[in-house]
């Protein structure tokens, strides 16, 4: 895997270096390096540092015997609770301008435990349910963030939160 | 410096400041005791909170926040023998066999008060170093400059001996990053990929908080429901939460003094850390005190030395920030960023001509360690129940958090994206074992290293030879190359060393 990271950094650097030339030509004025300069002898150390990071592995994996992926295995690394949190967090962020702020929160903490392995529903259900009220009141009530409503009946709901926030700040609540 | 001192505790006495303190240092003590959240993530989840908050106001409350993380992590480490913060970790070599033996009061009493003793007096040595070394620091030409914030840059990298090529390498793609957006000189778009994050440059603050919690999460879904399997002191019995006397805090007066300037020392290297300050203030006790065979079984020593160190490094951190600009740890990058969201750039020049943000950092961390010790003892036992608060409940709380955080920054669903993307990354980065810190430092010292070289060059008519061998710029580069490559080299030599001493089969 380190070796597929080298390698695509590698040649994204090399693509860079080309672009850097081609997009900022050497300064004019004598007395200025230039717009260049500075990116360019970064990449030209990152990539030796890399070519030393491949050299170092190959010998290593070479002396463990070991192969191109090293020990990282795909078919467990996409069954794994990672990458499944990975898709969670994902769906959170696709979801939150849709759905809105209380029930993507509600939602993600109930996925996030079920995912780290809690198996009492009835805590789960009234853990998240506690955290979400918290969170918002926290947020849109006290520090005035305006958290994303979502659209049509979600958005509907939003307003509705909303407005029974404010009511119960005495109106110091954001609607 | 007493000017700094006086207007710093006058700053910390102000309703609003003093508010802002006190939540910070409740907020770091929770934090720092949590599994899984150390002092940086503390910072990085109060990170957005400061940004609606005046400047010093923000500079006192994520110094604070800081702080109180640190001594957070005693807590537990007396309490579980689980350090809530690595620079914990020698507290556990005797806080918890003494709370086993049922001085849990007393481990408490001696971890709380030496941070605060640690605190204080790095306080104060922090506002007695920062003036003259900032009146030193406006004598630098801008090559010099450049070779104080190469050298800070360097040592952060070089002194992580997990896999220094690999940390390199994080920290030379951070000073890529820095490269994104538009020419600091010229104004000329760079690195235009039509990428759209990266098209007007990294927005840092997302990014940061992406790599620092967005990671430790993913990487906690992996772990046991609960960490903590071993009961506390208040499960078996050892209730005695009576703390040690004025006479027995005298009697550790030497050993809270000299951890206390130890950790300061440290923790004013760059890279060095409350980490590092509290292992070798613990070596040091254990060499220099009278009963070396009591420390590792409940010595007040031990804790002493540990807690004193780590509190004092946070404040000693904080020297090359105000002085040089040079962030000497992950929290002073974290609190560099929060300012230069405003604009605001911390370094000799701010502290001269605004002499509140040094104050306001004194203070800060006068209030706090005042504050911390009565915080702490009245959450004694809530906090002893923190350690059974399961993963499945801190993990999608702690990125619940993040998500908000970053939301409210700009009120943008954008940053959040931005945030997630560079978290996971972030987590592919720690396992293949590259270091998202010193990527994050390299982005934050980038566009100052650059800026300062190319005008350095610019009124040197471009005599690029007349800019590197100006004696303290050459001195310093010279150090920078030695560290580098030293650093490559040492685990080769360490290697070898191993294979000559193995006998011959």
């Amino acid at each position: 895997m380190n070796y597929l990271f080298i390698l695509v950094l590698g040649a994204v650097c090399l693509y860079l270096y080309a672009m850097l030339g081609m997009e900022n030509p050497a300064a004019g004025a004598e007395a200025e390096l230039g717009a260049a300069f500075w990116p360019r002898a970064v990449l030209v150390l990152l990539i030796i540092m890399l070519a030393v990071n491949f050299v170092l592995d190959w010998r290593r994996m070479k002396r463990v015997g070991l192969g191109i992926a090293g020990s990282f295995d795909i078919g467990e690394f996409l069954e794994s609770r990672p990458f499944a949190g990975m898709i969670l967090v994902a769906c959170l962020v696709v979801g939150l301008p849709y759905v809105g702020f209380l029930p993507a929160c509600f939602v993600f903490l109930i996925a996030g435990g079920i995912l780290v392995g809690e198996k009492r529903p009835v805590v789960l259900f009234l853990f998240s349910l506690a955290v979400t009220v918290v969170l918002y009141v926290l947020f849109q009530g006290l520090l005035g963030v305006n958290l994303p409503g979502g659209e049509n009946v979600f958005g509907d709901f939003s307003r509705q939160c909303a407005a029974l926030l404010g009511l119960l700040m005495g109106g110091g609540g954001s609607v | 410096m007493f000017e700094i001192m006086s207007a710093g505790a006058v700053l910390a006495a102000e309703p609003t400041v003093f508010l802002v303190i006190l939540i910070g240092t409740v907020f770091g003590v929770i934090c720092g005791a949590l599994p899984g959240i150390g002092a940086s993530m503390t910072l990085v989840l109060a990170l957005p909170f400061s940004c609606r908050m005046e400047p010093v106001t923000a500079l006192a409350f994520l110094v604070a926040v800081y702080c109180a993380a640190i001594a957070g992590g005693g807590i537990t480490a007396v309490l579980f023998c689980i350090p809530g913060t690595p620079s914990s970790l020698p507290t556990t070599y005797d806080g918890f066999p003494m709370a086993q033996r049922g001085e849990t009061g007393k481990a408490l009493g001696y971890a709380l008060f030496s941070s605060a003793i640690g605190g204080l007096i790095a306080a104060v040595a922090m506002a007695a170093l920062t003036i003259p070394l900032t009146d030193l620091s406006n004598y630098f030409h801008l090559s010099e400059e450049f070779a104080v914030v190469l050298l800070g840059l360097v040592l952060l990298t070089c002194l992580d001996s997990g896999n220094t090529v690999r940390t390199v390498i994080s920290a030379l793609l951070g000073l890529l990053l820095a490269c994104t957006g538009t020419d600091p000189i010229l104004g000329v778009p760079r690195l235009a990929t039509g990428f759209g994050p990266v098209q007007e440059g990294i927005d840092i603050v997302p990014v940061v908080i992406g790599l620092f919690i967005v990671p430790a999460c993913l990487r906690d879904t992996r772990k046991p429901l609960i960490v903590d399997t071993r009961r506390s002191p208040f499960q078996i019995g050892h209730r005695n939460l009576s703390l040690p006397g004025f006479w027995e805090l005298w009697a550790m007066k030497i050993a809270m003094l000299r951890s206390a300037v130890v950790g300061m020392v440290v923790g004013i290297v760059p890279g060095a850390g409350a980490t590092i300050a509290s292992f070798v203030s613990y070596a040091i006790e254990k060499r220099l005190s009278r009963q070396p065979e009591l420390l590792g079984k409940g010595a007040p020593g031990g804790i002493v030395s540990a807690e004193s160190a780590n509190n004092a490094a946070a404040g000693g951190s904080m020297v090359p920030l105000l002085a040089f600009g040079i962030p000497g740890g992950n929290a002073a990058a974290i609190i560099m960023i929060a300012l230069g969201l405003r604009g605001i750039y911390i370094g000799p020049k701010l502290i001269t001509e605004q002499p509140e943000y040094l104050a306001g950092v004194f203070g800060s961390m006068l209030a706090t360690n005042l504050i911390m010790v009565i915080v702490a003892i009245a959450l004694a036992r809530l906090l002893a129940r923190i350690r059974q608060i399961p993963y499945s409940v801190i993990t999608p709380l702690t990125m619940m958090l993040a998500v908000l955080g970053t939301y409210a920054l700009d009120e943008s669903t954008d940053d959040v994206a931005l945030m997630i993307c560079a978290g996971i990354v972030g987590y592919f980065f720690m396992r293949l074992g590259y270091n998202s810190a010193a990527l994050i430092l390299g982005v934050v010292l980038g566009r100052i290293c650059e800026y300062d070289l190319r005008t350095a060059y610019h009124l040197a008519d471009g005599n690029l030879v007349a800019v590197f061998t100006r004696p303290v710029t050459a001195v310093l580069l010279m150090i920078s190359a030695l560290v580098f490559v030293l650093s490559l080299l040492y685990p080769w030599y360490k290697k070898r060393k191993i294979r000559k001493s193995l006998p011959d089969l």
